[in-house]
């Protein structure tokens, strides 16, 4: 069966679209386009459709990810051209490739995210200070319903940057864990993020 | 203001409020006409949360008919959860549309739709988070009107609202939007007048001359229909495209208003239907397209209509439902054959438990049917069954009670050795209703409602079954509001004033508050529940259905 890797963005008109919303989203514009998706069998038959990590609500991204199995086979360029027009505005398809099909999945491959946040207002060399102390804690406990958590092996870089401020971080995404960009912004106490955007998805 | 609006919303209001994308728009076939450019402007809104008025298909059928016109355009807004309204007035930011982000006040109309009386609060709710006076009187503009079925009585909410149309809108909403193009410099007061000219129309502030007849549309099938509607981002209520087969229904049951209120029983033509269930799903991409109708099985060849539209979509994955199937082998085979990808519950409404009552109340069914409709309907593979029953019907005894009782178990019996069937029960409370041979009826207390309630609960005693009711205060301030009169107005502001909203959710509804509320206002609510002599004038005697 063929699989189609499909990179799109979710805008600021979008960021708020949950991820189960997304994936209705993308069934809806599927159908509407008529591209040849394949269906699972049985009773309740779903579009065969395999995901990368999720977003979280009031994120925006420019690189999200999911693999589309299809009944017949395709030639992605056309079908980056027949799909894209059937999304609401926000949703922009940026690459269709042909995959691997029996290559891993999506959720099991990626690991690392790259965020980067936008800082409403603040000194960056404070930032940049308390970014270089949270990266030499041993620990970074999280409480995640009523359990301790120590994050800090999830936490693979903090950058601080200026023109405009903006912190760009690595964080670790996926089955073996995920660490938020905000549980890293809430501990770089005093900040205010005016907008977070994933940037980057990949393995390492 | 729209740019500033977008960033207040986005950086500061919306990140801290559950499902943000109630309040984004921005759906697929969301309507934007140019504002500048536009005439006229109405906001239509649905005054509960966006899932509810979002699930709504008459204020979609508006929707388009105003944003097709060349003259007008509309926008939505729906009621904010609790969370979003003290957002909203904490950072003092109005209401607004989900279009262009534009503050209600900034319209020259805003139409609500008034399906449930415990909407009341979250309409002047609304209004307030707009800015916008909540009487009529201390109002110059907008102009605020209602429709829908709740208006069939309007004087509950009379104080609030400054034109009612009684009936369908289709027509009416346009009538109003020219009148209002044509007399808008005039003043309020001049302008209701040519508003009270207008078929269907009621102006509260008016003196009632003569009746108002409700607005009908003679014929669906040359009525554009929306085909193209918005599909929301989040689940909704109903989440499908809905397509309308007809309008009315062919039984007469005598409690029921939406019978009166949609009569008399118009068909929508089949190749009318076919056309526009492909453009519907073409528009949207749906999953399920529902065949909507108050009594859908009752479409004439409904089965052919079904299995012709199942057989379209079938590539697709497209499933047809119709809203509720009748418990009958035709219609079970027929919901089972056209539903094909997703395997349907069915619904009963026997309404009442004995043969005595079912016929006083003009619902037909004998127990034989039931019995062999829950049969065919197990026969069939069918695992949800939803049975309707009323408590609280005129002339009830506790024979009628334990009918519900029997009745409900020997359908239980009939499933016995099925595995993961699902009956549930469900009981409302008869509310006596404006416009229907039982309107002057008398409505049970809240403690009668419990005392039969008790009883079903301790004589119901069946693992296999759900037994589920409304909820006695909400079903009494229903009835209260629904054969009101005019006085209710101060109570419904009152009861606003100390923080009712969202009444129709139980996890908001706060009983004693309206206790207080009447109280305060001097009403006795129980007395509007009272059977009404012949001799009585009822409030909404000049409104003709």
């Amino acid at each position: 069966m063929q699989k189609v890797r499909v990179k799109f963005t979710k805008g600021p008109e979008v960021k708020f679209i949950s991820h189960l919303d997304t994936i209705r989203t993308f069934e809806r514009a599927i159908r509407r386009s008529g591209i040849p998706i394949a269906y699972s069998s049985g009773y309740n038959p779903r579009m065969r459709l395999a995901w990368g990590p999720p977003l979280s609500v009031g994120i925006e991204s420019s690189c999200e990810l999911v693999d589309l199995f299809m009944e017949t086979w395709v030639n992605p360029g056309r079908l980056k051209e027949t799909l894209a027009p059937s999304f609401p505005k926000g949703f922009d398809i940026i690459e269709a490739e042909i995959a691997d099909a029996k290559g891993p999945s999506l959720d099991t491959y990626l690991n690392r995210a790259e965020y980067s946040v936008l800082i409403q207002s603040g000194q960056a060399e404070q930032i940049r200070q308390k970014a270089e102390e949270i990266l030499k804690r041993e620990n970074i406990d999280i409480e995640k319903k009523g359990k301790i958590v120590n994050k800090r092996p999830m936490l693979h870089g903090i950058k601080v940057m200026e023109d405009p401020l903006r912190i760009e971080m690595t964080l670790q995404v996926g089955a073996s864990g995920t660490l938020k960009p905000k549980e890293v912004t809430q501990l770089l106490d005093g900040i205010t993020a005016k907008g977070i955007k994933r940037t980057r998805l990949f393995a390492a | 203001m729209t740019i500033i609006m977008r960033e207040l919303l986005e950086q500061t209001i919306l990140p801290g409020v559950s499902k943000p994308a109630r309040y984004t728009g921005g759906e697929l076939n969301e309507n934007k006409k140019d504002w500048e450019k536009t005439e006229v402007k109405v906001c239509l809104s649905y005054p509960d949360t966006y899932e509810v008025g979002m699930s709504n298909l008459g204020l979609s059928i508006l929707y388009s008919i105003v944003n097709n016109s060349d003259f007008a355009l509309a926008e939505r807004c729906y009621a904010p959860w609790p969370d979003m309204e003290k957002a909203l007035r904490d950072g003092k930011i109005p209401i607004y549309s989900l279009e262009s982000l534009t503050p209600l006040s900034e319209f020259d109309l805003i139409g609500f739709s008034l399906h449930h009386e415990l909407t009341f609060t979250n309409m002047i709710n609304i209004l307030d988070l707009a800015g916008i006076p909540i009487s009529s009187k201390e109002r110059q503009k907008p102009i605020i009107l209602a429709g829908g079925p709740c208006t069939v009585n309007p004087e509950p909410i009379a104080d609030f609202v400054d034109l009612f149309y009684i009936g369908e809108g289709e027509e009416a909403i346009i009538d109003i939007l020219r009148t209002y193009k044509e007399n808008k410099t005039r003043n309020k007061e001049d302008l209701l007048k040519e508003f009270s000219k207008i078929a269907g129309v009621y102006v509260p502030a008016l003196k009632k001359e003569q009746k108002i007849m409700k607005r009908i549309v003679k014929d669906l099938n040359s009525k554009t229909y929306p085909t193209k509607p918005i599909v929301p981002f989040i689940e909704v209520i109903h989440d499908r495209a809905m397509l309308e087969i007809m309008r009315g229904c062919p039984r007469s049951c005598k409690f029921c208003q939406a019978r009166s209120i949609y009569q008399p029983l118009r068909i929508r033509k089949r190749e009318t239907l076919e056309k526009q269930a492909e453009e519907m799903i073409k528009n949207t991409g749906y999953e399920e397209l529902s065949l909507v109708s108050l009594s859908s099985c009752d479409y004439p060849k409904v089965d052919e209509l079904g299995r012709k539209l199942a057989t379209k979509f079938e590539k697709d994955r497209i499933s047809i439902s119709l809203p509720s199937v009748r418990m009958d082998s035709f219609s079970i085979n027929m919901a089972k054959e056209i539903g094909r990808v997703r395997p349907p519950g069915v619904t009963l409404a026997p309404e009442a438990g004995t043969q005595r009552l079912r016929d006083l109340v003009g619902k037909g069914l004998s127990e034989e049917e039931i019995l062999s409709g829950a049969a065919a309907a197990f026969e069939a593979g069918i695992q949800k069954i939803k049975l309707y029953f009323m408590i609280g019907l005129p002339t009830e005894t506790e024979e009628d009670l334990k009918g519900i009782v029997d009745l409900t178990n020997k359908i239980a019996a009939l499933a016995k050795g099925k595995k993961r069937t699902r009956i549930t029960a469900s009981v409302a409370t008869f509310i006596p209703k404006p416009h229907t041979p039982f309107e002057r009826e008398q409505q049970i207390s809240i403690e009668e409602t419990l005392s039969k309630q008790k009883f079903l609960k301790q004589n119901l005693r069946n693992k296999a079954i759900e037994l589920r009711w409304h909820d006695a205060e909400a079903s009494f301030l229903e009835g209260v509001f629904a054969r009101g009169d005019r006085k209710l107005s101060k109570a419904v502001e009152t009861a606003w004033k100390m923080g009712a909203r969202l009444d129709a959710w139980s996890e908001h509804f706060k009983f004693d508050l309206w206790s207080s509320a009447f109280s305060e206002s001097n009403i006795d609510p129980s007395s509007y529940l009272k059977k009404r002599e012949g001799s009585e004038k009822l409030p909404w005697n000049f409104i003709e259905v």
